[in-house]
This record gives structure tokens, C-alpha cells and sequence, in this order.
């Protein structure tokens, strides 16, 4: 069990390598490699207006994602440091033109050769969702979307070591969250068992456990993990106040974390926790970065000890 | 560089695991709780103690303080403020408002006895379920308690801090008593007009008080200017709890709030007064101590000028 915490914006800036630094410094194991961040990445706002950068990098060649990404996995490799996940780019919103969708597919089917090619067993997508106040697209039209998606990338898949990792989302409604994809542990297990049965070599598909969405979309853990169970492969870990997606340091919110511990100790989760809290980190001011990743690091390797039995709780 | 945290009556019994963490991580002062005179439940309730400490002899004070003093000497920690009981009596419940007044007298006596420089003393805020009191009568108990110390405080080196506080109503937090900046500057200045020469009245800022009520920090800061002595440094979501977190876990800006002691020239200590022992398991509490004191060091120098804000 390796505890991580993600590249977030940093993967493209002069100082990734103070980053990785610090990161090995702290106590990590491992990172997330957010696959689209600064510099090069997808202009989200155009691609909403339709423009779609065909030229982008990611949706050239696998080789030229690992291309681009070639000094920062060297950085990473040399600093002794892990790859636990990537995260290809988020597009949870854009299903404004098929145009867009097919768009996004290639790219996502760049980012499986991306792993295969970088050793990184874990991709995570996050799927489509409805758009605020949506009211062209039903709940099956973006489930249909979906899974056409998903099912494109399978030949992908094949003979390949990645599993692409579905994450229970949410989308916001007025101020408030509700279930995206995966939110509901049915529909989630509904996803990964049925393109699973159209693999045909191995499984390719898991889900990862955000929990930071747990607590916005009001899901009671126990209830969730004991439907999915072990399609649950990796995570993602974070804080909020229960309202927001803050993407906090954990204890920096209302998230009970011995409830969630607990529950993952019940339900028998074994494999890496990472911190998705960068986000949050890369606001604080400069001088409070580093003992911020520190901390991160002594509460994940806290978390860790916790599950692998080393600490008790009451 | 005083950086200080609250010390509650229970880390004061066992100063040897909290005050020597404390040390460790880098704190070299304290916000001394003397807070402990009631149950507070059982005093919202209006039910009034039948002993307290804080009403016996200056001797059988000391003889409880002593040791703990001493141990907190022994750590090199200077007792920079420190917090009387509270509340200061429940409004509509007249014999709490009585039993308070007095004990809060005998706490300035211990502050100064104990060499606690700045005692924080609660106003009393409106609440929406007091069917009896106006904000006028709210105000008239305030002046009241605040103006009844002053024969205690005369000849002595202990500064009272009124603190902002926010009331509620239907479980919204409201503008509490000492909320208004100019109205502050006015009630603190009045106090002090009592003095006859001396200067025994100033301001605690809390931040997160501040955030639940709704008001700009910074120009609250400016206006209050040097009343300001000392500070109750906390973070929250800005809503409904007031949950004393570490700053930097909640979403609170503190930018305005450095800014606003800078150009004041704030020079008294870095006080945190957040749930500290309370948010994080045990073994996460000599970790987070060591943040907790790099904050404040970042604080400091953002005061001072020498890191940007």
C-alpha cells in the first residue's frame, strides 16, 4: 500500500523538481500524474465553445504524450519515486457536440498507450456528466454516451497492463451536489461488470474511490463499499466542508476519518491512498508549501498504518 | 517573535505531554485558559456552582497555580494572554449575570497574580431565543461588567480584551457584541477614559468570529489600530460553525487579515486559538504542532514585512 499525492498544475513548471523533492522528502511513496495540467494541456474554455485542437498533443500519439512527459517521468524515476495513477484529462461536463465526444475519446484512448508505454497501471476517466441545468440530456442519453465511450477504449485495453479506473463523481445543481457517474454503487458496478464481460483478455476496468466526493454527494460509505467491494482499486483522498468540492488537506473539512477508515478496514481495501489535494496546496503561500506536502505525508503514512493494523482505533 | 497557543485547563494538568510539544514544535508563549469557574452547560442553564476556586483566598489560588506556573516556566513559556470564564452571565437569567460579574472581578486579580498581561473578558451578544433583552439592554450589561473591573484592574499590568462575537438566530450566526468598528473604538475608549491615566482596556481580534459575522477584516483592523493587543488566529468555512480549525483548513482569506496587522504595525504575539488536540488523532499531534508553528512563523514575518503576503 503506497501513499501518493498528485502532480496537480505543478507537472509542467519550472519547479516540478523542488516539487518531487519535497514530495520524496515528505514520506511518499508515489504520485498522481495529472496527464493534463499547465502549459500544453486542453483549453477547457474553447473546447466548451467548440473549438477542438486537433494539433493538441494528447490526441496526436501515445508517444507523443510520452514524449512531452518524458523529462518529468525522468524526474519523478530518478527521485526514487512510484507512479500509483494517472488522471486523464477531466471532461465530467463537455457533451455539447458529438464532435467534442469523439474529440475526448481519442485522447483518452492516447492516455492508455501513454501507461502502457510509462509502466503506470492506473488511469483514471472520469466519464461524462450532466451539465448544470442541463435539459437536453436525459439520464440515459449520458449513460448510452458513456458507455459507448468506455466500450471504444477496450481494443486499447487489450494486452495492455492498465485498468481504467471509473470514479464516483458528482454535478452541481444550484449549490448543491448530486450523483454523477458512479455516484450510485449500482450503476458503478453496472459499468465496470459490463465492460469487463467485453474484455477479452483480463479485467481492464475498476473504480476509484474519491472520497472527498462521498461526503458532497451525502453517501454513507459503508453502504457504498459493501455493493462495489473489490472493484475498488485505488483512490482518491481529500477534505471538504460537505457542501463544496474543496479538494482540502484531510482534517481540513467535516470529513469523519475514523468513520473512513473504519469502513475501509471493514470492506478490505488494500491499495494505495492518494492524496488528491494539490489544488489545494499550490494556494497556500509559498513559504507553507513544503510543510504542507510534509504534513500531507504524516497523515497518509497515519491513514496507512491505521489500515495495515499498526494503529488502532477506539 | 511570540508565537502562542490556547492552552486549556486540561493541558495545563498535563503540561508535560502538551507544554513540552509546544517547546519542541517552537511556541514560546501561551494563551492561559482560566476559564474553568463553571460547567458551561450547566450555566447557560442558569445553574450557579456552589464553590469555586476562583472565589477562594489569593493562597488556595496560588496553591493550585503554582505548580503548573512553574512547569510552564520550566518550558521557557510566557503567559501572554490568557481568557476568563464565559459566558458573562446568560441575559434573561439575572442571578448568572450577578455570580459572573463577581467571578470575573477575582479573575483580573488572578491574571495579575499569575502575570497574565492580557485577559480576554466576553461581552454578552443578543440571541434569538432571548424573549426578555433589547440590544439596548444587552449594551447597558456589557458597559456594566466591562466598568465594574476597572477599581480591580487600577495599579495592575493586566489589559482587559473585549472580543468580537457573533450572536444567533435560529442557528445563523449574527453580529455579535464589539462587531462595529467605530462603535468598538468608541466603547473601548470609554473604558479607558475610566482609568484615570492608566490604560487597562484593549481588543482581541478573532479572525474566525470576524468571518461568521459577516465582516471585512481589513478595515476593521485599521480602524481598531492599536487597541488591537491581541489576537484568537482560526480558520472555518464561514457559515454556520464556528469550528476553530488551523488556518489554512478552512476557506477563510487570511491575506486581508496580514495585511491589515501589518499596516497596523501589530506587535503583540501570534495566538492561535483553534482545536488543535481535538482535529487530529494523538499521533498526528507533535506533526501538526510543527505546521501549526510554521504558520505562525510565515504570520510573523507577513506581519513584519519581511515575507509577502
Amino acid at each position: 500500500m503506497d501513499i501518493a499525492i498528485n502532480t496537480g498544475a505543478t507537472l509542467f513548471e519550472q519547479n516540478f523538481s523542488d516539487f518531487v523533492i519535497a514530495v520524496k522528502n515528505a514520506g511518499f511513496d508515489s504520485l498522481m500524474l495529472n496527464i493534463d495540467s499547465g502549459s500544453g494541456g486542453l483549453d477547457w474554455d474553447s473546447l466548451s465553445k467548440g473549438i477542438i485542437p486537433k494539433d493538441n498533443y494528447l490526441y496526436n500519439q501515445p508517444s507523443a504524450i510520452y514524449n512531452k512527459l518524458k523529462p518529468q517521468l525522468d524526474i519523478i524515476y530518478k527521485n526514487g519515486l512510484k507512479i500509483s495513477q494517472a488522471h486523464a484529462p477531466c471532461s465530467a461536463k463537455l457533451i455539447t457536440s458529438d464532435e467534442l465526444i469523439l474529440f475526448i475519446t481519442e485522447v483518452y484512448k492516447n492516455c492508455i498507450g501513454f501507461c502502457q508505454l510509462a509502466g503506470i497501471k492506473h488511469l483514471i476517466i472520469h466519464g461524462f456528466c450532466k451539465e448544470n441545468f442541463d435539459s437536453t440530456h436525459t439520464y440515459e442519453d449520458i449513460k448510452n454516451i458513456n458507455m459507448q465511450m468506455f466500450t471504444s477504449l477496450i481494443p486499447y485495453l487489450e494486452n495492455t497492463d492498465v485498468t481504467v479506473c471509473l470514479e464516483n463523481i458528482f454535478y452541481v445543481k444550484g449549490k448543491v451536489a448530486f450523483n454523477g457517474i458512479c455516484a450510485d454503487p449500482y450503476e458503478a458496478n453496472e459499468y465496470i461488470d459490463t465492460l469487463n464481460s467485453l474484455c477479452k483478455d483480463k479485467k481492464h476496468f475498476g473504480l476509484c474511490l474519491d472520497i472527498g466526493h462521498i461526503l458532497v454527494t451525502r453517501t454513507e460509505i459503508n453502504h457504498y463499499l459493501s455493493i462495489v467491494g473489490d472493484r475498488v482499486v485505488n483512490t482518491h483522498i481529500h477534505d471538504n466542508d460537505g457542501v463544496s468540492d474543496l479538494h482540502a488537506t484531510p482534517f481540513a473539512g467535516y470529513m469523519n476519518w475514523d468513520f473512513i477508515l473504519k469502513a475501509l478496514i471493514k470492506h478490505g481495501y488494500k491499495g494505495d491512498l492518494c492524496l488528491e489535494t494539490y489544488s489545494y496546496i499550490e494556494k497556500l503561500p509559498k513559504p507553507l508549501q513544503v510543510p504542507f506536502i510534509t504534513f500531507s505525508a504524516k497523515t497518509a503514512n497515519y491513514f496507512r498504518d491505521v489500515l495495515n493494523g499498526k494503529i488502532t482505533l477506539k | 517573535m511570540k508565537i502562542s497557543l490556547y492552552n486549556s485547563s486540561k493541558m495545563q494538568l498535563e503540561a508535560d505531554y502538551y507544554v513540552k510539544m509546544l517547546k519542541e514544535a517552537g511556541f514560546n508563549a501561551v494563551d492561559f485558559s482560566l476559564e474553568d469557574a463553571w460547567s458551561r452547560p450547566k450555566f447557560w442553564q442558569g445553574i450557579i456552582p456552589e464553590d469555586t476556586l476562583f472565589l477562594h483566598s489569593d493562597e488556595e489560588v496560588m496553591a493550585y497555580y503554582k505548580p503548573i506556573i512553574d512547569k510552564y516556566k520550566s518550558y521557557g513559556m510566557e503567559l501572554y494572554q490568557g481568557h476568563a470564564p464565559f459566558p458573562s452571565g446568560i441575559p434573561d437569567r439575572p442571578n448568572t449575570i450577578e455570580y459572573a460579574i463577581k467571578v470575573i472581578k477575582r479573575t483580573v486579580r488572578i491574571a495579575s497574580l499569575l502575570g497574565v498581561k492580557h485577559l480576554v473578558v466576553h461581552g454578552d451578544s443578543l440571541y434569538g431565543w432571548d424573549k426578555v433583552n433589547t440590544l439596548e439592554d444587552i449594551n447597558r450589561l456589557n458597559w456594566e461588567l466591562y466598568s465594574s473591573l476597572v477599581p480591580e484592574l487600577m495599579g495592575t499590568n493586566v489589559t482587559i480584551c473585549l472580543e468580537n462575537m457573533f450572536g444567533d438566530i435560529d442557528g445563523i450566526p449574527v453580529k455579535g457584541h464589539v462587531t462595529n468598528a467605530k462603535d468598538t473604538c468608541d466603547f473601548i475608549d470609554a473604558l479607558n477614559a475610566l482609568c484615570m491615566g492608566e490604560t487597562h482596556f484593549g481588543f482581541c481580534l478573532d479572525n474566525g468570529h470576524l468571518d461568521l459575522a459577516g465582516v471585512d477584516v481589513y478595515p476593521f483592523i485599521k480602524k481598531l489600530g492599536k487597541r488591537i493587543k491581541c489576537l484568537h488566529l482560526q480558520d472555518n468555512f464561514g457559515v454556520y460553525k464556528d469550528t476553530h480549525y488551523l488556518p489554512y483548513f478552512g476557506t477563510m482569506d487570511h491575506k486581508d487579515l496580514l495585511r491589515g496587522l501589518r499596516d497596523i504595525g501589530y506587535d503583540g504575539s501570534i495566538n492561535f486559538e483553534v482545536s488543535a488536540f481535538d482535529q487530529f488523532p494523538k499521533e498526528l499531534h507533535a506533526d501538526m504542532l510543527n505546521l501549526l508553528y510554521k504558520v505562525g512563523e510565515y504570520f510573523y514575518k507577513a506581519i513584519k514585512g519581511l515575507e509577502e503576503i
